[in-house]
């Protein structure tokens, strides 16, 4: 199985296979301490009781004789125990007065204090205790002793080296390990097998998108993909739609720019051959291509003007712009035309009003509103801009004195190319004006106003958020 | 355009050659003599050993491109003003030119007069050997020495306030000038004056303008401008 992704910052099966195989090891080994612990307690219980018996057979073999106490012990005896096990075992009996009587005498004296009861039918304790440079447990047994003339108590002290049963509950641990690790490992390679087969359509998904075609935005549909990765592929499906359709306007734009950059040089070609012709005055003719020039390098600049506000995406960063200073130098650039027309002008734009922004950008914008309002005033007619702050945004408002807009131009408005005016527009400046207040956050409103029922002038009103003072 | 006793050398470095020919035709109409040569290399030549007095250089050019003869020139301390034309017209490519040395930047496509005036101002910041043309508007003409203002030949009675106005006027015809550049140029230094004291010298001099085929218009809240007007 291949890598999913090149770049795989956390893998999937990795995550659920450890999710699923550590906490399981771990309460198998949990388990397996447990286990241990009880097995040697069990173990314990059970050769204790053995030692028990072994004191319990030296105690009787305690005998009195007259005032002394006499211990016969077969070393056959001593052997059972022995021989049932690797380990070894010593005695040491210590007489009526604690005397030492029989067995081992380094064999460390019981120190501890006499058990009150326990839990045999007899006063014994149970220790560990070290014997021999080994660990020992030791059964520590009182035995009462009662002769004609002697009576009391006996102490006999059993022990054994612990290498039986540590032997022992050391296989049984070994065991239980065994259980648990296979466990395991069954467990990991189920688990392996069913990630595996759940993530499969993850890489078939993945697999379709890769392998298709750069031109290839249809929807994605893998077949047989699980409820949960529905969503994704809903989500990379409305992504190349969104995509489809911006390629689709991008198709339009080009084909619509084509055809516009052609419709100059058709008029273009036309004028000249009038003039060469002769049939047209040549002077004439020449003011004529002179203008039609002029209106194919608007259409020029105007498409790079729409190509770079589209394309600027965190280039260059925004700046406090004063609006009032575009407003003003957009019209000084403009105020031929003003003058031209004889128009009856007004500038508000006085105290500084200052957005975030693209300063290029929103002189295009103000150049272009002001152009559209140039040309749709009539000769002597009242052209006014203003720029005001107005709450938690800025104001731009160019109000002409033309014939506003019908209901069928309102329509297609903002679309690139669907211009009003076939011979003066180049139907980008509106496209344009659109995309700087989107780039901007701002909005855009074209509102014919009024007067004594008829339509008397167009208002464009360009709201942008003011600059965080 | 009056005629001058030897004509200011242009060096004209462009590619295409019905563009070269109408530049040429045009600046020679204007009054410049004008050498064309079509590619980098050519450019560095001329510029090295026969220094015209201004460039005016393309920056898409075969060969060794127009950035490359610029940056070169530069490096060789070539001091001819040079004025970049270029098609491409982007912001970035108007700072890289500017950077690379160039005097001026004219993005294609650009009006002739636009060019001559670019070019005329280059020359003349130059310290060349450039005359100013003596300023007009319609009728109205100001002698540059003097600073005496003729309407129709004869001299216009102005005062000093009135004469600063109309001098910042008439160096742009046609362009409105706005309202607080005229108040530094007609109320220099002075701080307790009123903005609106510029509106009354225009009123002054728009009534003694009316009727003469020149008018000084206003832009309100914007400028003024000085504009031709038909007579009648």
């Amino acid at each position: 199985m291949r890598p999913a992704a090149p770049t795989r910052s956390h893998s999937l099966r990795r995550y659920l296979l450890a999710g699923i195989v550590l906490p399981i090891a771990l309460f198998v080994a949990i388990d397996a301490a447990a286990g241990y612990r009880r097995s040697l307690d069990a173990i314990n219980i059970a050769y204790d009781r053995s030692l028990l018996a072994s004191a319990r057979y030296i105690g009787e073999l305690l005998q009195t004789d007259g005032d002394t106490l006499k211990v016969d012990l077969p070393y056959a005896a001593l052997e059972i125990f022995d021989a049932a096990n690797n380990g070894r075992m010593y005695y040491r009996i210590n007489g009526l007065k604690g005397e030492f009587l029989s067995g081992y005498q380094d064999l460390p004296d019981y120190t501890r204090r006499p058990p009150q009861r326990s839990e045999y039918a007899a006063l014994v304790d149970f220790y560990d205790a070290e014997f021999h440079g080994d660990r020992v447990r030791m059964a520590a047994l009182y035995q009462p002793v009662a002769g004609e003339t002697l009576r009391g108590v006996a102490l006999i002290q059993v022990a054994e080296t612990l290498e039986v049963r540590e032997q022992l509950a050391r296989g049984l641990l070994v065991e239980t390990l065994l259980r648990g690790a296979l466990l395991v490992a069954v467990v990991a390679g189920v688990a392996w097998l069913v990630v595996t087969r759940a993530l499969r359509p993850v890489n078939d998904l993945r697999r379709e998108v890769t392998h298709r075609g750069e031109r290839d935005l249809s929807p994605v549909t893998t077949p047989g993909l699980p409820a949960e990765l529905q969503p994704v592929v809903g989500a990379i499906n409305d992504l190349m739609q969104r995509v489809l359709r911006m390629v689709g306007h991008q198709r339009q734009f080009v084909r619509d720019a084509s055809h516009q950059l052609r419709t100059p040089l058709a008029v273009l070609k036309a004028q000249a051959q009038n003039g060469l012709s002769g049939h047209a005055d040549a002077h004439a003719t020449l003011a004529q291509m002179h203008e039609t020039v002029d209106r194919a390098i608007r259409l020029a600049n105007q498409m790079l003007a729409l190509a770079k506000v589209e394309q600027v995406h965190g280039q260059d960063a925004p700046v406090a712009v004063d609006l009032c200073e575009i407003a003003r130098e957009v019209a000084l650039d403009l105020s031929p035309l003003i003058a031209e027309k004889g128009l009856d002008f007004e500038l508000h734009a006085d105290s500084p009003v200052i957005v975030h922004g693209h300063e290029w950008m929103l002189r295009e914008l103000t150049r272009n509103l002001l152009h559209n309002a140039l040309r749709e005033t009539p000769a002597h007619g009242t052209l006014s801009i203003s720029v005001e702050e107005d709450g938690s945004h800025a104001t731009l408002r160019v109000r002409d004195s033309g014939p506003g807009l019908s209901e069928s131009q309102r329509e297609h408005l903002f679309e690139p190319f669907r211009t009003g005016h076939p011979t003066s527009g180049s139907g980008l400046g509106l496209a344009i004006c659109r995309d700087v207040c989107d780039r901007h956050g701002g909005s855009i409103e074209l509102v014919n106003r009024h007067e004594q029922g008829r339509v008397s002038g167009l208002d464009a009103v360009v709201r942008l958020p003011l600059a965080a003072a | 355009m009056q005629a001058h006793s030897s004509l200011m050398k242009l060096l004209l470095v462009e590619d295409d050659l019905a563009m070269a020919q109408a530049l040429q035709l045009a600046l020679e109409r204007r009054g410049f003599e004008v050498t064309h040569c079509a590619d980098g290399g050519d450019a560095l030549q001329r510029l090295r050993h026969h220094p015209p007095d201004a460039a005016l250089l393309d920056l898409t050019l075969p060969g060794i491109d127009g950035l490359q003869v610029l940056h070169r020139a530069r490096a060789e301390n070539i001091a001819v003003p040079i004025l970049v034309l270029t098609a491409r017209g982007a912001v970035g490519d108007r700072v890289l030119g500017l950077n690379a040395g160039a005097d001026d930047y004219l993005a294609k496509p650009f009006d002739l007069d636009e060019l001559e005036a670019r070019v005329r101002a280059l020359l003349r910041r130059r310290g060349g050997r450039e005359e100013a043309p003596p300023l007009s508007c319609g009728p109205l003409t100001l002698e540059r020495d003097s600073g005496a203002f003729y309407l129709d030949g004869k001299p216009l009675e102005v005062t000093p306030r009135e004469q600063a106005l109309l001098k910042a006027l008439i160096a742009k015809p046609g362009h409105a000038v706005a309202k607080e550049k005229l108040f530094r140029l007609v109320f220099p230094m002075e701080q307790d004056i009123q903005f609106e004291a510029v509106e009354v010298v225009a009123y002054r001099l728009r009534k003694k303008l009316s009727g003469s085929g020149v008018a000084l218009i206003t832009l309100r809240g914007l400028g003024y401008l000085l504009r031709t007007e038909p007579q009648g």
